[in-house]
């Protein structure tokens, strides 16, 4: 699509080719953004009930966990495709993933 | 408002077209039909010929529900649901929980149709819930409406998933929309109608866009969370924090179970308790349901819409032996919380309930904008792709899903106009769907102009959307004189908003049929001075 950027009509083309050495790069970036922070917002999803306090009902930790995962997916998909290290979108959605399996697998084994 | 470096501009901008190419159609789908569907109670109203304004919780219910109560046997008086049907009439739905081929509990008992006035018995049926309410033709239309606007008329869970996909899809719509808007102000007033065709067309989708952020968003999010929670989320959540014990969540979600006493006792009066309940909040009763009638440990809980002053829906617990209040529950827990309250917001925030008629019209006026954000996007990425040869027939399913699905809607009705209250008034109006859009589909692939499919789409909607009311007079349905004698103003005000509807439908048609017109004679005229024809077929400008 195209897309003015500024008062001086420039015009932005997604069509626009990219430099040859950025085409594993991208691949990694839609790996991350799209199956992986699929995954990492699932298992925040199951992980969350287990470490989030769940408030005067007893209910915040399994109702808040449901409303929270598109916000989650959301941030996970926006941080991967925008933030220019790749390095630093795999740390961040490995740690989640880490965090939350961490819970569940403490949680499994009794 | 938003100045990201160029780089990360073009990224979004990339995934906010390609995200709406590729689930543009489908989102349409669930918008479209998601705003005709905040009025499906409504249409089912008017589909039955609904002639009595007078809810049946405004009425005396206390001996027709215990009358159809006394022939129910023992095993079904687990919970009663009592509840208005679309006819009018009164609900009684008396049921045990049972294990369904080794899957997961569902209810089976029997369901009992009462004359609110009379107290005759108009029907009787047995069953599982699904098969019972399933096929019950009075239900056939709002449910075909509801069922393709949350499920995409697929089986579950896929259904779920896919519309909770695309809640995600029109969140990154949404949010990448409001990144690469640099002049979000600005553009919220522009709308240069006299300008070249293109800067028109972006001109609308801004506009449309950025008025109708919020409510886009705001869909996204509660619908993703009611596709998601039902058919993913609740089960994942189950199997870990309980082991995948559904009984010990219900437990939880719903509060543990009062404590249990068998002895028999008389349920208390049921209208007493409604006009308490009535003394406590000035909204509307929704549905009343008894656990464990005619036993000491009964409980009766009348769920009330969001009144005039709130968002939320209240649930009142009275005492169902002696009458007496017992306490105003949470949806979700046994004491109010976080998450009771987030949860039971999420839905008047999707449906637009909140405030009666006023929110639901205003609920559907947004969600037609919406449906036309989607339309002017897509169009605009087909102009600026007009010279490709190969985005041609994406040019033509665009019209035939923009302009034909809501001519497939229009069919459904008419199925089920024609066949209720046979029983085959169940499949009707999904079958005269699937016909109307095979025959549309045809139509586009024989005429394969998308200028020319939209201007006679156009054309069938509005008579399609104007002949609904008399083909609702000549199969039956109550005149207006009968509807405004007893107060039943549904079918009045959907019948004019078709007939407004229609016509402005065939005044569009009317002018874009000119406008196709003078461009078939362009084009002709060019064919016979040899001016070259752009990849749609038409003389180059």
């Amino acid at each position: 699509m195209l897309q003015r950027s500024s008062r001086k009509e420039e015009v932005i083309d997604s069509r626009a080719p990219h430099p040859p050495g950025r085409r594993s790069r991208t691949v990694w970036r839609w790996i991350l953004a799209g199956p992986v922070a699929i995954v990492v917002a699932l298992l925040t999803l199951m992980g969350m009930p287990l470490y989030f306090p769940p408030g005067a009902g007893n209910v915040d930790n399994l109702i808040l966990p449901l409303v929270l995962l598109p916000v989650v997916w959301s941030a996970l998909f926006f941080h991967a495709i925008l933030d220019r290290s790749l390095a630093r979108v795999a740390v961040v959605t490995g740690s989640l993933a880490a965090l939350n399996i961490a819970f569940i697998v403490i949680q499994i084994l009794g | 408002v938003f100045k990201l470096p160029t780089h990360e501009t073009k990224t979004l901008v990339a995934v906010h077209g390609w995200s709406a190419v590729a689930l543009g159609f489908l989102l349409y789908a669930v918008v479209l039909t998601g705003a005709v569907a905040v009025f499906a109670h409504e249409i089912g109203h008017w589909s039955v010929g609904r002639s009595e304004g007078n809810p049946v919780f405004a009425q005396a219910l206390d001996a027709h529900v215990k009358a159809a109560m006394a022939s129910v046997p023992e095993e079904y008086r687990e919970e009663v649901f009592v509840a208005e049907s679309p006819r009018g009439n009164l609900r009684v739905w008396a049921h045990a929980h049972r294990k369904r081929d080794n899957g997961p509990l569902e209810e089976f008992g029997i369901l009992t149709e009462i004359d609110p006035q009379s107290g005759a018995v108009v029907s009787q049926r047995e069953g599982w819930r699904t098969e019972v309410f399933g096929e019950e033709p009075a239900l056939a239309l709002e449910r075909f409406l509801v069922d393709v606007h949350v499920q995409l008329h697929l089986p579950r869970p896929w259904g779920l998933l896919l519309t909770g996909i695309l809640g995600l899809s029109m969140m990154v719509a949404a949010i990448s929309g409001l990144l690469i808007h640099r002049h979000l102000l600005r553009d919220s007033f522009t709308l240069r109608r006299r300008k070249a065709t293109l800067v028109s067309s972006r001109d609308e989708h801004s506009v449309a866009a950025t008025w109708g952020l919020p409510f886009a968003f705001l869909l996204a999010f509660t619908g993703t969370f009611f596709s998601f929670a039902l058919s993913l989320g609740l089960p994942m959540v189950t199997m870990v924090a309980f082991g995948g014990d559904q009984a010990k969540m219900r437990q939880v979600l719903t509060g543990a179970p009062a404590a249990v006493d068998t002895r028999p006792a008389n349920t208390a009066d049921l209208d007493s308790i409604l006009y308490s309940a009535r003394a406590r909040t000035d909204a509307e009763v929704a549905w009343l349901s008894i656990q464990h009638y005619a036993r000491k440990d009964s409980l009766v809980a009348l769920r009330h819409e969001p009144g005039p002053h709130g968002l939320e829906p209240k649930t009142l617990v009275f005492n169902g032996a002696s009458g007496e209040f017992k306490e105003e529950k949470p949806q979700i827990g046994v004491k109010p919380s976080v998450g009771s309250t987030v949860f039971s917001t999420i839905g008047p925030l999707h449906f637009g309930n909140f405030a009666g008629v006023i929110s639901k019209s205003i609920w559907l006026a947004l969600g037609f904008s919406s449906c036309f954000m989607i339309a002017t996007g897509l169009s605009l990425w087909l102009k600026r792709r007009s010279d490709q040869p190969g985005w041609h027939w994406f040019s033509v399913a665009t019209a035939v899903v923009i302009y034909g699905l809501p001519l497939c809607l229009a069919a459904s009705a008419y199925g089920f106009l024609l066949f209720y209250p046979a029983p085959l008034t169940v499949r009707a109006p999904a079958v005269a769907f699937l016909i109307c859009a095979a025959l549309v589909s045809a139509y586009a692939a024989w005429v394969r102009d998308a200028q020319t499919l939209e201007s006679r789409l156009m054309f069938w909607l509005g008579a399609a959307l104007f002949l609904l009311p008399l083909t609702r007079l000549a199969t039956g349905g109550p005149g207006w004189l009968a509807a405004l004698e007893t107060g039943a103003v549904d079918a009045i005000t959907i019948d004019m908003v078709l007939a407004a509807g229609g016509l402005s439908c065939l005044w569009f048609a009317y002018r874009w049929m000119r406008r196709s017109d003078a461009q078939g004679a362009a084009n002709v005229a060019a064919r016979m001075s040899g001016t070259p024809l752009t990849s749609h077929g038409r003389a180059a400008r």
